[in-house]
């Protein structure tokens, strides 16, 4: 069975290599490139795609997470493998709740690549092995392990939003967005929202500067 | 007037609640959005209930017209929040305040909040987050939309009590000076 891909990424180069890449495999076809999340969102739509392949950063466009809700969302959708540079928590977390299949990162070699394409072809999750370690550290340890809105509240932290700013950002009232802010202070073991940021960072729970 | 669009979302991993909670919940929900539909000519109506470790929040958020909580109802323990502060790049996300206006009805917490519905229903559903043990916050001001919360603490099954009450009593998180717009808790009730 032949497994019909659309390669999902803003750079051509990236796009190319994939393509070089995944070509070779004689059970591969790709069927469609885009260059921004729209673009997949569209093409996905249209049929005849069994599996995407998604990055996250789309420059200022729509986001991979965002794209692949979208995508899978629909009936009869295709997998969607999201391939990134990016392993935070933050990241993995809300890709896996958007509906993808998968999570690889982009140093992996093309053998894992291809072998996770088919793996999702055929209706199975494929994550990277630093990806699965990611997810078994957060069951290891539940409860230092921040929840997807907390890493929501605090990525706003991070780009130095106010309360009242983040609030207004995820619909929610300040009292509300306080006491996520309590338990993701307790959770780090810190108490301040710079030592806050700190720590996330310094333990690849979310994205290191911008 | 169009009508918003609302959403309702659920947050982190959802507790079996005991029924009194429920209906407490539901009912402060039905009653706040009856309001944002009603009064706010929101775009965008956002029902969230938030479980945490140990307590369950709902918000219902609009990003209408908004109003004076402390109109409403001046001898209630109310929680209002005051917009003079320095952060002025939050009306960006809320409209602009004469846009807004336009068509706020904004006088209409003077001309509701001495009705005879106990303006907007806010004493009921304070009393029955109250009755559990929780609190009850309204944030709003004119042209800045409304955010109702309630927070109930859940019920303690079998937890080392030392653990058990963090998240509702845990320290209040630092914030800094151009945070002095938020809310003040003039609730007493939290357990």
């Amino acid at each position: 069975m032949t497994v019909r891909l659309l390669l999902a990424d803003d750079h051509p180069v990236v796009r190319a290599g994939l393509r070089a890449v995944l070509s070779a495999e004689p059970d591969f076809e790709i069927v469609a490139e885009a260059p921004t999340a729209e673009a997949a969102v569209e093409r996905a739509g249209a049929g005849g795609v069994d599996v995407v392949l998604m990055d996250l950063q789309f420059g200022a466009g729509m986001h991979g997470a965002e794209a692949t809700a979208v995508i899978t969302a629909r009936p009869g959708a295709p997998r969607v493998l999201v391939l990134t540079t990016y392993d935070t928590d933050a990241d993995i977390l809300a890709a896996v709740e958007a509906g993808a299949s998968g999570y690889l990162l982009k140093d992996a070699p093309p053998e894992e690549l291809s072998a996770a394409v088919r793996t999702a072809a055929s209706g199975h999750s494929a994550l990277a092995p630093k990806v699965a370690d990611r997810l078994m550290d957060r069951m290891r340890t539940p409860a230092a392990a921040l929840s997807r809105r907390e890493l929501e509240v605090l990525e706003l932290v991070k780009d130095g939003l106010s309360n009242q700013r983040i609030s207004k950002e995820l619909f929610l009232s300040q009292a509300t967005v306080k006491s996520h802010l309590v338990h993701i202070y307790a959770k780090l073991g810190v108490d301040s929202r710079t030592s806050a940021v700190a720590a996330a960072t310094e333990r690849g729970v979310i994205r290191r500067g911008r | 007037m169009d009508t918003p669009k609302v959403r309702f979302s659920v947050s982190g991993p959802p507790a079996e609640l005991p029924t009194p909670y429920e209906v407490a919940l539901l009912r402060i929900a039905q009653s706040a959005l009856g309001n944002a539909l009603r009064h706010a000519h929101a775009d965008r109506v956002e029902i969230t209930l938030s479980f945490m470790d140990t307590s369950v929040a709902l918000d219902v958020v609009d990003d209408g017209a908004g109003f004076t909580p402390g109109g409403v109802r001046p001898d209630a323990d109310r929680t209002d929040r005051d917009h003079a502060g320095p952060d002025d790049a939050v009306r960006d996300h809320a409209g602009r305040d004469d846009t807004v206006r336009d068509h706020s009805g904004r006088d209409r917490g003077r001309e509701v909040g001495g009705a005879s519905d106990g303006g907007f229903g806010l004493p009921a559903m304070r009393s029955r987050a109250r009755s559990l043990g929780g609190t009850f916050t309204v944030e709003s001001a004119p042209g800045q939309g409304t955010a109702v919360a309630v927070t109930l603490p859940l019920p303690v099954t079998g937890e080392p009590p030392g653990k058990a009450s963090a998240g509702a009593v845990g320290p209040e998180p630092a914030e800094p000076a151009r945070d002095a717009g938020k809310p003040e808790r003039a609730e007493g009730s939290r357990v």
